[in-house]
């Protein structure tokens, strides 16, 4: 608590607030805009928050990372086009709120239940954080590598298919592999080019797969030149008669649980946690033959979860040096930049890091809050600009940060490449995040695990016979079986 | 569209495409029979639409779960090779060899996939059999691809374990198999001109990184 109230102290100093409001309003637009999402955006922003203090960068990116889950509601409930991948289970009930006539209701309640998602999902992390950081002290090198790998096998788990997510992974580590070999210092895969001795950069991977690459699949595709017309949505129609705000005060204290402990495991994320979200409460449900027809919990409760899943994927990343995201992952590698060492150290070592960011998150949930209930309608009109205006920017951005962060022209040509390699992925269903996680851990999952056998003279039953490393992977195994029954549940 | 529209009726047989003519005409009064015929081959083309995109996104599936199986065998082959100077358990090839393994497993189940659901799709679909001789034009260039990767793969596999010369040969040989076993006899020349251009490519870089 007394970190908290040290972490408000930091946040709530103008520059910081400022951080925190440009932050929220820019995730906002982004989770508005289909074409882009936190990720790229964040990715781009990476090498320019190398300019202001590491603290005020974190809350900026936390800020667009937690923004974003507001703001994508908004075209879902209005165009019935999801800005953001976590929203598409608001188009079920939402547009036909909308086309009732009812958007101001739908909007209302998805700004007020990622509200208090958040608030709940804040109030768990604080109460979390601490015990979970000093427990992560215990865990050695075996339980570190076990849970590596579980994050690196379950972050492709809930795509289209399971051996196209562990492909995606393994490349990612093949490509953490590239440069200095960690124990011995020698030089691998590099075939000969200087470049390479540093082994790949992160920021222009990043902006290659996720910015470049909707480039290149806008390119492909060249969509989103129709025009879009938003409806209008009056003040008075943002207000919920009792009926609805008790059957919606249920939904989102569930979905605010439900997401919390969603976002928790990696690969899960905010998608999960609004289909398991929206799925539970139509089963709970005393009529269930209105959801998909306009139910308000339908809209309420995975809105709810998604934000509260975004709070509980922030949790393993700060206490363990765990990111199950991309855009965990983004933030992770930010720390990284900024010479931090990210784990159960970080927390002991730099509360002055971590605990403004959780401050400014209260403070942006607030002011999202703010923002997205009277003016929704108003910020959904940047779902309007072209993608041919929004796309060149977006590029121009990514290649210029991939100079920045490597003061090389080689940032923006592996940019372009993995750009490629982006829409590749896209186009035949590999997802990209658990490739991007790989490059990130690659590392130190090597390391963990040289340093394991090394400790158990090559014992190998060292990772099936240590009690936490039991758990983990009878966690993993758990965490396949599900990601595979969800991935169903959102297909049916 | 006439030279299509000949194309499509021969293909579907003409005595079929009389009949069906015949019932279509019937049950739309005032409709004749050439409008019929014309109709019947533009739903035809757009079938064949539908299926050269539905190939073409196959056919990028399996490229690409190929080339990731190179990129596997290439990791694997690079790794095995490295030099271990502080005479480790575990030399700096060691976690490397597992992941580029674990990759070529993977993506060539992939891709088997893919090839599974290709030749599954051309035997179960009567409607291919109508636009057999167009798709299979269509499809060259993905036969282009397909057998460069196979090649590719399969060449890199025989010249790690059997050797240049030996690989060579046999990559050849694998090359004719694969692209019989598509039935796709196009493009083969330009398929062996690249691969062997690419091949001695990577031996270059091979001999680089292991220099």
């Amino acid at each position: 608590m007394d970190g908290l109230l040290a972490g408000f102290a930091v946040a709530l100093t103008p520059e910081n607030l400022l951080w925190a409001l440009l932050g929220a309003l820019l995730g906002t637009l982004v989770g508005i805009l289909p074409g882009l999402g936190p990720a790229a955006t964040c990715a781009i922003l990476l090498p320019l928050t190398l300019y202001v203090p590491p603290t005020a960068s974190l809350i900026l990116l936390a800020g667009i990372y937690y923004g974003a889950q507001f703001g994508g509601s908004t075209t879902s409930i209005l165009l019935n086009i999801p800005g953001e991948s976590a929203s598409v289970v608001t188009c079920l009930d939402g547009y036909p709120l909308a086309q009732k006539g009812r958007a101001g209701l739908a909007l209302a309640m998805s700004a007020i239940g990622s509200f208090v998602a958040g608030t709940i999902g804040l109030v768990l992390f604080t109460l979390a954080a601490t015990p979970l950081a000093e427990a992560g002290l215990a865990f050695g090198p075996p339980e570190m590598f076990m849970l590596m790998l579980m994050v690196l096998v379950v972050a492709g788990a809930f795509g289209e298919s399971l051996t196209k997510g562990l492909v995606a992974g393994a490349v990612g580590l093949m490509l953490a592999f590239v440069g200095a070999d960690p124990i011995s210092g020698i030089n691998r895969f590099v075939f000969g080019i200087h470049y390479l001795y540093e082994g790949f950069e992160f920021v222009p991977v990043a902006v290659g797969l996720f910015a470049i690459g909707e480039v290149f699949s806008y390119l492909w595709h060249r969509d989103g030149g129709e025009k879009i017309v938003i409806p209008p949505v009056s003040f008075r129609s943002l207000f919920p008669s009792i009926s609805e705000t008790i059957a919606s005060g249920w939904a989102i204290v569930r979905g605010s649980f439900i997401g919390f402990f969603t976002g928790l495991l990696p690969g899960m994320g905010a998608v999960a946690a609004s289909f398991i979200s929206y799925s539970v409460e139509k089963r709970l449900s005393k009529h269930p033959e209105q959801f998909g027809k306009g139910a308000i919990e339908g809209v309420a409760s995975p809105e709810a979860a998604n934000n509260s899943a975004v709070i509980g994927a922030l949790l393993p990343m700060f206490a363990l040096g765990l990111p199950g995201s991309a855009t965990t992952a983004i933030l992770l590698a930010g720390l990284m930049m900024w010479g931090l060492q990210p784990g159960p150290l970080l927390m002991v070592q730099h509360p002055d890091l971590v605990w403004p960011v959780i401050a400014s998150l209260y403070i942006a949930n607030f002011a999202l809050l703010a923002i997205n209930l009277p003016g929704a309608a108003v910020l959904a009109q940047v779902a309007r600009i072209p993608l041919r205006w929004l796309m060149p920017v977006v590029l121009v951005l990514s290649l210029t940060g991939a100079y920045a962060s490597t003061n090389s022209i080689f940032g923006p040509v592996v940019a372009l490449a993995f750009g490629f390699i982006g829409f590749l992925f896209r186009r035949t269903g590999y997802p990209a995040a658990p490739l991007l996680l790989g490059v990130l851990v690659g590392d130190s999952l090597e390391q963990n695990l040289r340093r394991s056998l090394g400790l158990f003279q090559g014992d190998f039953t060292v990772f099936f016979t240590r009690p936490l490393c039991l758990a983990i992977l009878f966690l993993t195994v758990l965490l396949l079986i599900a990601g595979n029954r969800i991935y169903r549940a959102e297909k049916v | 569209m006439t030279q299509n529209q000949t194309e499509g009726c021969q293909n579907r047989g003409l005595a079929q495409a009389s009949a069906t003519l015949s019932e279509i005409a019937a049950a739309n009064r005032g409709m004749s029979h050439s409008s019929v015929m014309v109709h019947q081959v533009y739903c035809d083309l757009t079938v064949g639409e539908e299926i050269v995109a539905e190939k073409s996104e196959l056919g990028l599936r399996v490229t690409v779960a190929l080339v990731l199986a190179l990129v596997g065998l290439l990791m694997l082959a690079v790794s095995v090779t490295m030099p271990n100077p502080l005479d480790q358990t575990m030399g700096p090839g060691y976690v490397p060899a597992i992941m580029g393994a674990c990759t070529l497993i993977l993506s060539s189940w992939e891709a088997l996939a893919g090839i599974r659901e290709w030749r599954g799709s051309s035997a179960s679909n009567p409607k291919m059999q109508g636009v057999h001789v167009r798709l299979a034009a269509l499809l060259k260039e993905e036969s282009n691809w397909l057998t460069l990767t196979a090649l590719l793969v399969v060449s890199l596999l025989l010249w790690s374990t059997l050797g240049s010369l030996v690989g060579m040969i046999a990559a050849s040989f694998s090359l004719i198999w694969v692209d019989r076993a598509l039935g796709l006899k196009k493009g083969i020349l330009f398929a062996v001109i690249l691969s062997f251009s690419l091949w001695f490519l990577f031996e270059q870089i091979l001999k680089v990184s292991l220099e």
